[in-house]
């Protein structure tokens, strides 16, 4: 599914074919709003990049390492010795188990979430070595032409008419028009969104 | 084309509607050092602060201050003592955008802006905190951002007197906002506030459970001799 498709129905769906009252940006930044929302919704884009560890850092901001897509972390693994950091702790736990662990030095076994764009790893090294996989949700990437391609599902292409139909009607103030669109819009997703997250269930894999 | 608003009061609504979402979901955190100086206990934040997140003493936590505890810690009396690490701190009780340590610092440490989230942390007084967006480099998630503050400036562009107001619009697109807000919020935490649990969460990897909590031995212990 590249960009123009979707423009092509949509223009169609709006009766615009000439898109002389809707412009090709208006229909760029709709169609680029959708596809952040969906990959937001959804999770669908999960990515891994190796970043460096760096001594005595508690907490890893990513658009500083260089990932600037991010959007949570699934996953850490210490190349070093080959182990998964483990993700059943919160900052609350952290403090409660050692209230200096900002400070607290050795080979990392923790992380846990400390804002959108970060992460906190305990202990910490206290000379950095070596380097860790991190496994993230990414954002959807910036589409800059009409073929550039669409990384979702082809079965749920229908999001991307519905988003941006629903939209250009509410720029023409159609209010009434556009709920429908709405409505539509966001019964896929979140069919789209479980279907995401159930991807790698085990209960799946069973039925294979 | 004449545009029936200018682009300088769209910037001023989108930079306000930015504000009102990260106001009441609290997610933009930073961070600063205080420059302590021995026998001062009151010390300025940034006006851009929203909340102390957490205050560290040269890596170790200052508590903020129960509320029973203080008007016990106001008696002239108690307002005397010194430590070299305080125990608590209050924030904006005692004056707007302040942070008040007790007990009464005797130390001055420096402070420094870079390094706050490693080697710096065991060296300086640090207060994180929620913040207000600046637009420039705070902002709120890029992937719902122009999603969301578009309908935030339409709902107030609408509402503007002159030749472009619509309170019906304007009703619609504010109903539009809380609702996208809300949306937003609730998946934005869903990453940042609690750990995932995929890969160690059945009951072999209780080993790694970290230990449950206890009082911290330099406030609630005391030696016996036996």
């Amino acid at each position: 599914m590249i960009r123009e498709d979707i423009k092509a129905v949509c223009s169609k769906n709006l009766a615009d074919l000439g898109m002389t009252y809707w412009t090709p940006t208006d229909l760029d930044d709709s169609i680029q709003d959708c596809y952040d929302d969906i990959i937001g919704m959804s999770g669908a884009k999960v990515k891994k990049a190796t970043i460096t560890w760096v001594a005595e850092l508690a907490y890893y901001i990513f658009p500083g390492h260089g990932i600037t897509d991010y959007l949570g972390t699934l996953a850490v693994f210490n190349n070093n010795n080959n182990r998964f950091l483990c993700d059943k702790t919160s900052l609350r736990q952290l403090e409660h188990a050692r209230e200096d662990w900002e400070i607290w030095r050795g080979t990392p076994f923790m992380w846990t979430p400390a804002a959108p764009d970060r992460i906190a790893i305990a202990p910490n090294y206290s000379t950095a070595v070596g380097t860790f996989d991190i496994y993230y949700l990414a954002s959807a990437e910036e589409l800059v032409s009409d073929n550039a391609l669409i990384d979702v599902a082809n079965d749920v292409a229908g999001l991307f008419q519905d988003y941006v139909t629903a939209d250009m009607l509410e720029q023409s103030e159609e209010f009434i028009k556009a709920q429908k669109y709405w409505k539509s819009y966001y019964e896929t997703l979140m069919e789209y969104k479980e279907r995401c997250s159930k991807l790698a269930a085990s209960d799946i894999l069973m039925r294979v | 084309m004449a545009f029936v608003w200018d682009s300088t009061t769209l910037t001023r609504l989108y930079q306000d509607g930015e504000i009102a979402f990260a106001t009441t979901n609290k997610c933009i955190v930073d961070r600063i050092a205080l420059s302590i100086v021995a026998g001062t206990d009151l010390y300025e934040v940034p006006d851009y602060t929203l909340d102390i997140r957490r205050v560290t003493w040269k890596g170790k936590p200052v508590d903020p201050m129960p509320g029973k505890l203080q008007q016990k810690i106001f008696d002239g009396r108690i307002l005397t003592q010194t430590a070299e690490r305080p125990d608590y701190y209050i924030f904006n009780n005692v004056q707007r955008g302040r942070i008040k340590f007790f007990p009464k610092p005797n130390v001055t440490i420096g402070a420094v802006t870079n390094d706050l989230y490693g080697a710096e942390i065991k060296n300086r007084v640090i207060v994180e905190f929620f913040r207000v967006p600046d637009s420039a480099t705070y902002k709120i998630p890029m992937w719902f951002r122009r999603r969301l503050l578009k309908t935030y400036v339409l709902s107030r562009a609408f509402l503007m007197e002159g030749k472009g107001v619509n309170l019906k619009a304007a009703e619609y697109y504010e109903s539009k906002f809380n609702d996208l807000s809300l949306t937003y919020a609730a998946e934005m935490r869903a990453h940042f506030e609690r750990g995932r649990t995929l890969m160690l969460s059945d009951p072999a990897s209780e080993s790694y459970n970290v230990a449950s909590p206890r009082l911290n031995p330099d406030k609630y212990w005391i030696g016996v001799d036996y």
